[in-house]
């Protein structure tokens, strides 16, 4: 038996002892019987009646859980009045031995059995006891317990889930349908095109790390929208843009955005594949590489957008020394307090997608940037709302739904 | 034996660390070697705990973990198909088929999303609001909750003044003589607080309440359907504030962590030293 | 050249230098600086503390690689200890593929040390992939996921596991890691199961898992060799982290002096330039 169990079997037993006690006390008010307690109680108490089991359905559980009820003794507040406790029984079946189960205070009428086997029979048996002896047994059977299909106490996680996506379709929908969304315009767009612009100044090539996250990678997918604004701005300057990457199809991704890039401002001749660059996929042959190009070609401008890992610090500290304008971009909290000391500019989390979505208009991305723009909201809202609801009564139902687990 | 090992473990460890130095053959051979061992390691590690058990195990030895299981049965199809999908996924090698291993890919995907959805809205979300939300309004003694809600405010209502209602609103703007009142009043009650935590009144941590306040600005920073101007602009700066803050202590605890590990490896190349010792009776 | 120009355009290898001096010394030179105990370690302990003797067992989840045993080793011992001592049983499994090796040495250490039984005092289950399958799978039966120990000895043999059906029988689970798997333990078997979740992260993730300590998420936690030490304070057994710990003063000390030396030199080099 685990100790949990035996913990509860501890309090069970210490309770039912207080509860003989007070009854005891009661009982000494009103029939003093002390002779008949001192001399062996050799008749047995009437058994319950009624009893019966079932799945546990009150709450959500995974069928581990069953429910036992009973009708008190006669002997139990009424009658000899000396029922002490009951005792229950479990047995895995008709033929199987009954394995006791746990006790029950006099007055109890229910048991909530915690340790079954999803979905195995069983019976149950319940017994009054006096003190000395046990009422025949009753018993029950078959149950078994089952899993249950829904979790009724957390209904606020889904009920929050379903407005949150509910949130994000309709923006979504409302922006495929052309509906003006605002989206207020990102300080570190302006950063990059000041340094694009400062690049131009001084005939320097620009610098643009997409991050060495996989196509999949959400980041690296908004890094491909940002790089296609940059692209406009420096194909419209002919200024030389340089795209080092770390995963082959990151690559030829970003081949395919420049190229556009410099067709949508009518000089696709500017376009020069050889600054389209794969590098390594290991980390910091990577970084490594990227550390020669900036050393080497002397970037005026350099761009980290995108998912960046213990590379980081490599890469904007010698962008720092090298003396170039630097913006990031990443949703990589464990690497934004690198980009944020060594940058002069840096988008942080959300920010990246929020540029990209407001560069891009791309429905889905704006649906979901608006979509969870509201749930902040709704967030905000829903605390301040709990503060003051539980100051004014904590018992406040909303409250106890938010809470409960 | 040992010693063998921790020898070739030393020499490692001082060939990666050459690095520092400069670029150099040492560091480039236990680089690859690092590579090259961990991917084999994974190999057999993944095989034997994954592949082997879950997969090959049942479907051609028909036994899951040692129980036999039937041919054709229920659990021998549950291992067959998760396994045929993992095959697909190969698709990707072959261009004109490579569209089948999205099919395992969405399943995989979509599975694990399902697991996750619940319990990390639950535990990033909901649990987080509670306890915010508790942290200041959960404490036993109403007045104490009450001192605590108007202090939050307060704070609140003055960082806003501080940071933007003379720049954007004006010193004559309604709000900006709000914020004067609310800066004095949370003067005055700061006087009250410290009588109050001497005579441990029960008022929360300030702790408590400035993580409420942070979470709320940084909420704000993050908010990108509105200009940040005025209120919002004010509780982005908050935000951003907050977000400084909390960058520097991560940048901190970075620097540890990585200390930490040199630490640990210094103090690996001292033991190894002092094994040398030992042995060469130095 | 200013000084200040000299100081920025410092060779970084003096620097490097530096830094493997500073952590040099202090283990020849033990400065014996006191490591105060803070409230997460505490809270850990005490968690750890109050388990009974030879009851439920504590489920102690390994899942840290190499990359950051400095770190995470130093509490993996410092808690086995602490069990063993007590005779608090434990049971051992890791979520990392790298971490087998690693969780099996600690726990196999940490049971020689202490003359705990195989099978009675502590077990291993070894290494399920999945993470957050595996967690979830375990709050229905641990069986369900591990059937058998990390020596094939099925789960039910080991009169540690027996009566140990799921979360229900396990008081306290602890996680140390250094990656997302101390979260997914929060999310996966505390959010559901309401299962009491301790864990121990490198210093670099700590901060992350301050929010789950303050919404009780987390019943305690321990950062970076730091935690670990005081840990190993709070056993009265210092090893590894207290070692480290005078190293990790001395040089927190010289970054601090470097860094303000840095930005002084930087300001007044910008200062000199700008008119």
């Amino acid at each position: 038996m685990s100790a949990a169990m035996t913990m509860k079997l501890v309090h069970c037993l210490s309770f039912s002892a207080v509860v003989l006690l007070a009854a005891c006390a009661c009982a000494q008010d009103a029939e003093p019987d002390t002779a008949a307690a001192l001399s062996l109680d050799t008749i047995p108490p009437a058994p319950v009646t009624g009893l019966s089991a079932r799945d546990y359905i009150d709450n959500s559980d995974a069928g581990d859980k069953i429910e036992l009820t009973w009708a008190l003794s006669p002997d139990d507040g009424g009658g000899t009045n000396d029922v002490v406790s009951y005792q229950l029984w479990r047995s895995g079946g008709v033929e199987a031995e009954w394995d006791s189960l746990a006790t029950a205070a006099a007055g109890e009428t229910r048991y909530v059995d915690e340790t079954a086997e999803p979905g195995v029979d069983y019976h149950y048996g319940v017994a009054a006891f006096d003190g000395t002896s046990y009422s025949e047994r009753m018993s029950f059977g078959p149950v078994a317990g089952r899993a249950n299909f829904f979790q009724f106490s957390r209904m606020s996680v889904l009920v929050l889930m379903l407005v949150f996506f509910g949130m994000v379709l309709v923006f979504t929908k409302l922006a495929e349908r052309g509906a003006e969304l605002f989206v207020r315009r990102i300080p570190g767009l302006n950063a990059i095109e000041e340094a694009v612009g400062r690049a131009t100044e001084m005939g320097r090539p620009v610098l643009y790390v997409p991050g060495i996250g996989e196509i999949d990678n959400i980041m690296t997918i908004a890094s491909l929208t940002i790089l296609s604004h940059v692209a406009k701005i420096t194909a419209r300057y002919e200024t030389p843009l340089i795209v080092p990457t770390a995963r082959a199809v990151v690559m030829s991704a970003a081949e395919e955005v420049v190229k556009e890039a410099h067709a949508a401002v009518g000089k696709p001749d500017g376009y020069n594949p050889d600054n389209i660059r794969y590098l390594s996929d290991a980390q910091f042959a990577f970084a490594g590489a990227v550390n020669g190009i900036m050393l080497r070609e002397k970037p005026a401008a350099n761009l980290y957008m995108g998912a960046f890992w213990a590379e980081s610090l490599l890469l904007a500290e010698t962008g720092f020394e090298a003396g170039a304008i630097q913006v990031a971009g990443t949703a990589m909290v464990s690497q934004l307090p690198f980009f944020v000391t060594a940058c002069d500019f840096t988008l942080m989390g959300e920010e990246l997608y929020a540029a990209s979505a407001y560069l891009s208009r791309e429905p889905k991305l704006l649906g979901g940037l608006k979509g969870s723009d509201w749930m902040k909201v709704l967030s905000i809202t829903i605390m301040t709302a709990g503060i003051v609801l539980y100051l004014l009564n904590p018992d406040n139902a909303f409250v106890a739904w938010f809470a409960s687990q | 034996m040992t010693f063998i090992w921790t020898t070739i473990g030393a020499l490692l460890t001082l060939s990666i660390y050459s690095f520092l130095y400069k670029d150099n053959p040492f560091y480039k051979f236990a680089e690859h070697l690092v590579v090259g061992v961990s991917a084999g390691y994974y190999l057999v590690i993944y095989y034997f705990n994954y592949i082997h058990p879950n997969v090959f195990s049942p479907v051609f030895l028909l036994e899951i973990g040692g129980e036999p299981i039937g041919f054709g049965s229920f659990l021998w199809w549950m291992a067959l198909i998760p396994g045929l999908l993992g095959v697909l996924l190969y698709a990707r090698f072959f261009p004109k088929i490579a569209w089948v291993g999205r099919w395992a890919l969405g399943i995989y995907v979509g599975g694990y999303a399902g697991l996750g959805l619940s319990p990390v809205m639950q535990a990033r979300v909901i649990e987080q609001l509670r306890a915010n939300a508790l942290s200041i309004a959960g404490v036993e003694d109403p007045f104490a909750a009450m001192t605590n809600l108007a202090l939050a405010v307060g704070i609140f209502a003055a960082m806003i003044y501080l940071l933007i209602a003379k720049r954007n609103l004006g010193a004559k703007n309604p709000l900006a003589k709000v914020g004067v009142l609310v800066v004095s009043a949370v003067v005055a009650y700061g006087g009250w607080l410290v009588l109050s935590l001497i005579s441990s009144a029960g008022v929360v941590s300030l702790t408590n309440i400035l993580l409420v306040i942070g979470l709320l600005g940084t909420l704000s920073y993050f908010f990108f359907s509105m200009k940040h101007k005025g209120i919002l602009g004010g509780l982005a700066r908050v935000g951003i504030v907050f977000l400084m803050v909390g960058f520097g202590a991560s940048f901190g605890y970075t620097v540890m962590s990585r200390i930490s590990l040199l630490i640990g490896r210094v103090g690996f190349l001292i033991d190894w030293v002092g094994q040398i010792r030992g042995i060469f009776g130095a | 050249m200013s000084w200040a120009e000299k100081v920025l355009q410092i060779d970084r290898r003096w620097i490097f230098l530096a830094i493997a001096i500073a952590v040099t010394i202090p283990f020849f030179l033990p400065l014996g600086l006191p490591v105060v105990i803070t409230p997460p370690v505490q809270s850990l302990y005490d968690a750890v503390d109050e388990l009974e003797p030879n009851a439920a067992p504590l489920l102690l989840s390994i899942d840290y690689a190499p990359a950051t045993l400095p770190e995470l080793e130093p509490m993996s011992m410092a808690i086995l200890r602490h069990c063993f001592a007590k005779d608090v049983n434990v049971v051992v499994m890791t979520l990392h593929p790298a971490g087998y090796g690693l969780a099996e040495r600690a726990v196999l250490n940490a049971a020689e040390e202490y003359d705990a039984v195989y099978g009675e005092d502590f077990a291993f289950l070894g290494f399920q992939p999945g993470v957050s399958a595996v967690i979830l799978g375990m709050g229905i039966n641990i069986r369900n996921v591990f059937p058998a120990d990390a020596y094939g000895a099925p789960v039910d043999d080991l009169p540690v596991l027996q009566g140990v059906r799921n979360y229900d029988d396990i008081p306290l689970v602890i996680s140390l890691a250094g990656w997302s798997a101390a979260e997914a333990w929060v999310y996966y078997a505390h959010q559901p199961y309401r299962q009491t979740v301790g864990a121990g992260v490198t210093a670099v993730m700590a901060t992350d898992f301050y929010p789950y300590l303050d919404a009780g998420q987390l019943v305690g936690l321990l950062g970076g060799m730091r935690g670990a030490a005081e840990y190993e304070g709070l056993i009265q057994r210092p090893d590894q982290g207290v070692r480290g710990m005078d190293s990790q003063s001395v040089i927190h000390l010289l970054i601090i002096v470097l860094i303000a030396i840095g930005n002084a030199a930087y300001f007044i080099s910008r200062r000199k330039k700008t008119p």
